[in-house]
């Protein structure tokens, strides 16, 4: 039988070797030869992961192949169980781009630099396992480092200004996260940097409350930064508009899964009393980053960011129920904090299946429609339908609708808490209560947008060339994202078998009703209904008839757009959407004479309002720094004599 | 007698009674205006003529404007297989989850939006994008008043809240159950969200979703309309009066007891729906927001006050 | 039932319905033409519902407002098993009222498409059934009969609703032989 071990080596370093044969032969030729090894070795990677977690085999480590990756990877231990989770979601996803990328770069290899966009994917993956390998925290930082470099290279990859900006601003955000993260790990380690994972477990009691709280804080915004909750949910948006398609799960997903194994490994799993401000500004920034996401995933008309907007929801739902298992795990409630990990594991499962199908989904039909916005679909349904099954299989799944994993997610949690939310205090209650109303609310918000894109996309007329003539994607195409539809049905089907396969306490999901069993019934009475429909009427009587076009030509303009399906939500959501994008009217006069004759028109502006409150503001405060700092070079030598005398003095002051 | 044949008992007296009751609900409305009425039989014999119509097909419709009559109804068969409304411990009891009935709410919803908007025309898009809304808004709503009933009644069943020992009465209970109503009215498209009766195209939200469909599709769809109204009022008289209902102990006596209860707890309904649909004026479109918080805060406060009490 | 409905018409105030002369219940020729339709739709269906769907082809609305009339509570077509529908794809009848005007030719014509065989057209007035004083207008086509299938036309500038429903009756007498 196979050592996992050497799967696991051979899968993590043949993804840095991929990333060299990426750089070696011409562009389409490396791109096939470096996706196809990469593939290879991340399936080796699925192969050992699945070992793990679901066959028992507690940890899996590196060092014992060569003792000097001990600095990054600590002696004490391997790849257990939690990070063998990650390690399968990461690989799964990278697999099913590599595969979908092999049938895309070779024809869009002149797009792209497909041997730098190769090297830095494979380079993207290699940091992101090697941090979920790491279990010392000069390692695990080292590798997320690394992981940022590489995404933010594959995102500037051409050099034009909007992808530039973009890359600084996923840039400088997981910076600040990176020494937020820096900063909170040393107050928690007591200064022993050197430390992994399992030291800080043994150094939290010796830590007074008020360092606990400000390490657990500094934790907190550093892996909200990286996740992508509300105030640093720019990068989000931004990272999934640029670099070819294949490149994009894994550039969103990525940094999202690692945070959400940061926020496991040093704060849920390990605090065994963790402060209790900090388990509730989990939950309210949750919460409000899963309304925003939520509420702007139904108005937003373009396919790919309404799809980053589903990230930032399902990120925020994340951090509330790590929330919920903080407190849960602060009173001593083990039931609470078992379903609410049970139901943020199946709600980032579940996504990482069903984001990185729409994505490489939308790229495909990008292909086609040449375009992004929602407005320039329609109609792919009958041009492409088993392409047009299989999405709709996952937006229906992004939805939480019954056989998806985030609706036993809701369930699960709706179980779990309602069993211990008695025991909670008072305050903490309603905060649970709250979050309880709210996290629902999110789930039909997100039902709303993933209903919209779906049928603005794939149903009605076509509204553009290229989608009246669009045809069915190529097998190379279409298998991954087959794939991973089954996935994410697979998921929430089987959820609480795999789930008790792995050791985890979930026995308030299976007293719920049987997913597989209700699917069942479903299906059943679904043949039930046909044959009766063919029974009792005759499929003869059949003519095609088109609808009432008012006496003209039926254009797609006259069936109501991606824009006016969203309306009623935006009207009903107004006094939140103030500082988003609000509608103007633009009037341009139509004669220089005369200013009273204008063509009116309304446009939604391209900024939200917030940037434009707050630019005065900013520049003043830039003009006001960038003066100082000529002040401070002005060229006096007393002025940089004093500097250094304070540089001295400080010095000194600290050293002893 | 086997929860089986108390399941197909349900199912069987639910999918006769549905089209009366949408039958008496009209009979009632013309009675209330001072005019005689259909005869609310002759519903039946509307939907089976419907079956001998043409099928008439929009040329640029998919897979989605065929599939979405079978989903519908299938899920209407479904809700009314699985929920308390005629026996109590059926087949389909442990199919009974708040969270499953309000999911598959949201999954035939889903698809009957899928259907108006692949048909092509011009009313489909306005309609799943009325309806849409109402779904995602009453959807929450919906969840909120379960898991008040259920925090009474310690079971997440619906089956079980209905006898639940602690459920009936207290300030919980009665909001929960005004909740229900007023969602209850806002899914299946009464007033004041949506009226069944009118022909001004601008006002419709379900008819402008049914407008392409014709001949069998139309009568699946207009039956699992039926379906589902008939589930709600037998739902509703459920909660708000827990007896009479079939369980596998009663014997002939209690099977005609519950048959004969379910037809009068149908015609109460439809009467009560009948007296509210003409006192009260169907609501602007823009202002159905303020319907629905105001039914998602009732929730709300049940929800909160069974937390909170004991 | 009627004491109710009497009731509630008092609370209702002054209006032309609680007048004495508006209260009276139609005649018994209009109840004997009821009766006779619906036995002729239960016959002709084996069902005993008709859905009707009227197209306002560039008519003055006297038809229409005849036709609604049928719908109020001193006609009520309802107790007699018709309806009218919203969509003609739910219609088992269409009524066209006034002479087809250029500009609704083709709307009649997908009107029609769009009603699920078998259905029956009504030329419901003078103008629908032989354009009217309308005739040689350069702005209409005619008769509906120019423009779509007529199985039935039913005369007068508007037809009283009695004769509206007896010239439905005389319509299902012909269908059925």
């Amino acid at each position: 039988m196979f050592n996992p071990q050497y799967l696991l080596a051979l899968s993590f370093f043949g993804t840095l070797v991929s990333a060299f044969l990426s750089l070696l032969w011409s562009a389409r030729a490396s791109s096939r030869i470096a996706l196809s090894s990469l593939a290879f070795f991340s399936f080796l990677g699925i192969v050992a992961a699945g070992y793990v977690v679901f066959g028992g085999q507690t940890v899996l480590s590196l060092p014992s192949f060569f003792p000097p990756l001990a600095f990054f990877f600590s002696t004490t231990s391997g790849l257990d169980r939690l990070g063998a989770i990650f390690f399968l979601l990461l690989n799964l996803c990278a697999f099913f781009s590599a595969l979908f990328g092999m049938t895309y770069m070779p024809r869009h290899a002149y797009l792209h630099h497909a041997r730098s966009v190769g090297f830095f994917f494979a380079v993207t993956l290699f940091a992101l396992d090697g941090a979920l390998l790491s279990t010392s925290l000069i390692g695990f930082l080292f590798f997320s480092e690394l992981a940022v470099l590489s995404s933010f290279a594959l995102v500037v990859r051409d050099g034009g200004a909007v992808p530039r900006s973009h890359a600084y601003q996923y840039f400088v955000t997981h910076q600040f996260s990176a020494s937020a993260l820096a900063a909170g790990f040393f107050l928690l380690a007591n200064g022993a940097v050197l430390g992994s994972f399992g030291s800080l477990a043994l150094m939290e009691h010796e830590l007074s409350p008020l360092r606990l709280f400000a390490a657990c804080g500094l934790l907190f915004l550093g892996f909200a930064a990286r996740a992508g909750l509300v105030p640093f949910h720019g990068w989000l948006l931004s990272v999934d508009k640029d670099a070819p398609t294949y490149v994009l799960p894994l550039l969103s997903l990525g940094s999202t899964l690692s945070a959400f194994y940061g926020v496991l490994r040093s704060m849920v799993f390990l605090l065994e009393n963790p402060p209790l401000a900090i388990g509730a500004a989990f939950i309210i920034l949750g919460l409000f980053t899963a309304v925003f996401g939520a509420l702007l995933l139904s108005i937003e008309e373009g396919m790919k960011e309404a799809l980053s907007y589903d990230t930032v929801k399902n990120t925020g739902l994340v951090f509330a129920f790590f929330g919920a298992a903080l407190i849960g795990a602060r009173f001593s409630l083990p039931t609470l904090a078992n379903a609410s990990l049970f139901a943020a594991f199946l709600v980032f499962v579940s996504h990482t299946f069903v984001k990185s199908g729409l994505l490489l989904g939308s790229g495909v039909i990008a292909l086609q429609t040449r375009t992004d916005s929602l407005e320039g679909m329609g109609g792919l349904a009958r041009r492409m339908p088993r392409f047009s099954v299989v999405f709709g299989v996952l937006a229906l799944c992004a939805a939480a609708l019954p056989p998806s994993g985030a609706f036993l997610g809701a369930s699960g949690f709706a179980e779990g808490a309602l069993s211990d939310i008695h025991a909670v205090p008072s305050q903490f209650g309603i905060l649970l209560g709250i979050a309880f109303a709210l996290f629902f609310l999110v789930n039909g918000l997100t039902f709303f947008g993933m209903v919209k894109v779906f049928a603005m996309a794939f149903l009605g007329r076509p509204s553009s060339l290229g989608a009246e003539n669009a045809v069915e994607p190529d097998l190379g195409y279409f298998a991954p994202i087959a794939c991973l539809a089954l996935l994410a049905v697979a998921a929430g089907l089987f959820a609480p078998e795999l789930f008790s396969r792995i050791g985890a306490n979930t026995h308030f999901a299976t007293d719920a009703f049987s997913g597989p069993r209700s699917t069942i019934v479903f299906l059943g009475i679904v043949v039930v209904v046909v044959i009766l429909r063919m029974f009792f009427t005759s499929p003869k009587k059949v003519r095609m008839q088109s609808p009432w076009n008012g006496g003209e030509a039926l254009t797609p303009r006259m069936e109501y757009t991606a824009t006016a399906f969203g309306s009623p939500l935006r009207f009903f959501f107004r006094f939140l959407l103030t500082f988003h994008r609000r509608r103007v009217m633009v009037s341009t006069p139509l004669l220089s004479t005369n200013p009273w004759f204008t063509v009116k028109a309304f446009r939604r502006e391209t900024d939200p309002s917030w940037k434009k409150i707050i630019a005065p503001y900013l520049l003043g405060a830039k003009g006001l720094f960038l003066r100082m700092l000529a002040g401070l070079q002005s060229g006096n030598v007393q002025t940089y004599v004093a500097m250094m005398l304070l540089t001295l003095s400080a010095c000194i002051l600290l050293a002893l | 007698m086997s929860p089986l044949l108390l399941t197909v008992i349900q199912l069987l007296s639910t999918a006769l009674l549905a089209p009366l009751a949408f039958g008496l609900i009209r009979y009632f409305k013309a009675r209330i205006s001072g005019r005689t009425g259909m005869n609310p039989f002759l519903i039946y014999a509307q939907l089976l003529l419907g079956l001998k119509k043409e099928n008439l097909l929009p040329p640029t419709s998919s897979w989605a404007f065929k599939t979405a009559p079978y989903v519908v109804l299938s899920s209407s068969i479904f809700l009314a297989l699985s929920l308390p409304l005629v026996v109590l411990g059926g087949a389909g009891a442990n199919y009974s989850h708040f969270l499953l009935f309000v999911g598959v709410l949201a999954f035939s919803g889903a698809f009957h939006a899928f259907g108006a908007i692949d048909a092509g025309g011009v009313m489909g898009g306005m309609g799943a994008s009325r309806h849409m809304l109402i779904m995602c808004l009453s959807q929450p709503t919906l969840i909120l008043v379960f898991l008040a009933l259920a925090i009474r009644a310690d079971t997440s069943l619906i089956d079980g809240m209905i006898m639940g020992a602690g459920v009936f009465g207290g300030p919980s209970f009665v909001l929960a159950a005004l909740a229900l109503m007023l969602i209850g009215l806002a899914e299946n498209d009464r007033y004041p969200a949506d009226n069944p009766e009118t022909s001004l195209e601008l006002t419709m939200i379900r008819e402008a979703m049914v407008f392409h469909y014709s001949g069998p599709y139309l009568v699946m769809m207009d039956y699992a309309a039926m379906l589902k109204l008939v589930t709600f009022f037998l739902l509703v008289t459920n909660i708000l009066s827990p007896f009479g209902l079939m369980t596998a102990e009663s014997g002939v006596l209690g099977i005609l007891l519950a048959a004969l209860l379910a037809v009068v707890k149908v015609l109460l309904a439809s009467l009560a729906v009948a007296i509210f649909e003409s006192v009260v004026a169907k609501m602007r479109f823009y202002r159905l927001q303020e319907f629905l918080s105001g039914a998602f805060f009732i929730a709300f406060a049940a929800f909160a006050l069974a937390l909170v009490m004991p | 039932m009627a004491l109710f409905g009497r009731i509630l018409m008092f609370f209702r105030g002054n209006s032309a319905l609680t007048s004495r002369r508006f209260f009276e219940t139609p005649g018994q020729e209009t109840l004997q033409l009821g009766e006779d339709i619906k036995e002729e739709i239960k016959r002709l269906y084996g069902g005993a519902v008709l859905r009707i769907r009227t197209v306002d082809a560039g008519s003055t609305g006297a038809e229409e407002i005849e036709l609604k009339m049928l719908t109020s509570a001193v006609y009520d077509m309802e107790r007699f098993g018709l309806r009218f529908v919203a969509s003609p794809r739910h219609a088992d009848m269409l009524c066209v009222t006034g002479p087809v005007t250029r500009n609704m030719v083709r709307a009649l014509r997908e009107t029609y498409d769009a009603t699920p065989q078998p259905c029956l057209v009504v030329a419901v007035g003078d103008g629908a059934c032989t354009g009217g004083i309308w005739n040689g207008s350069y702005a209409i086509v005619g008769a509906v009969e120019k423009v779509i299938p007529v199985h039935a036309k039913i005369p007068g500038d508007p037809p009283t609703p009695e004769a509206i429903l007896r010239g439905l009756l005389h319509i299902l007498r012909e269908a059925r032989t």
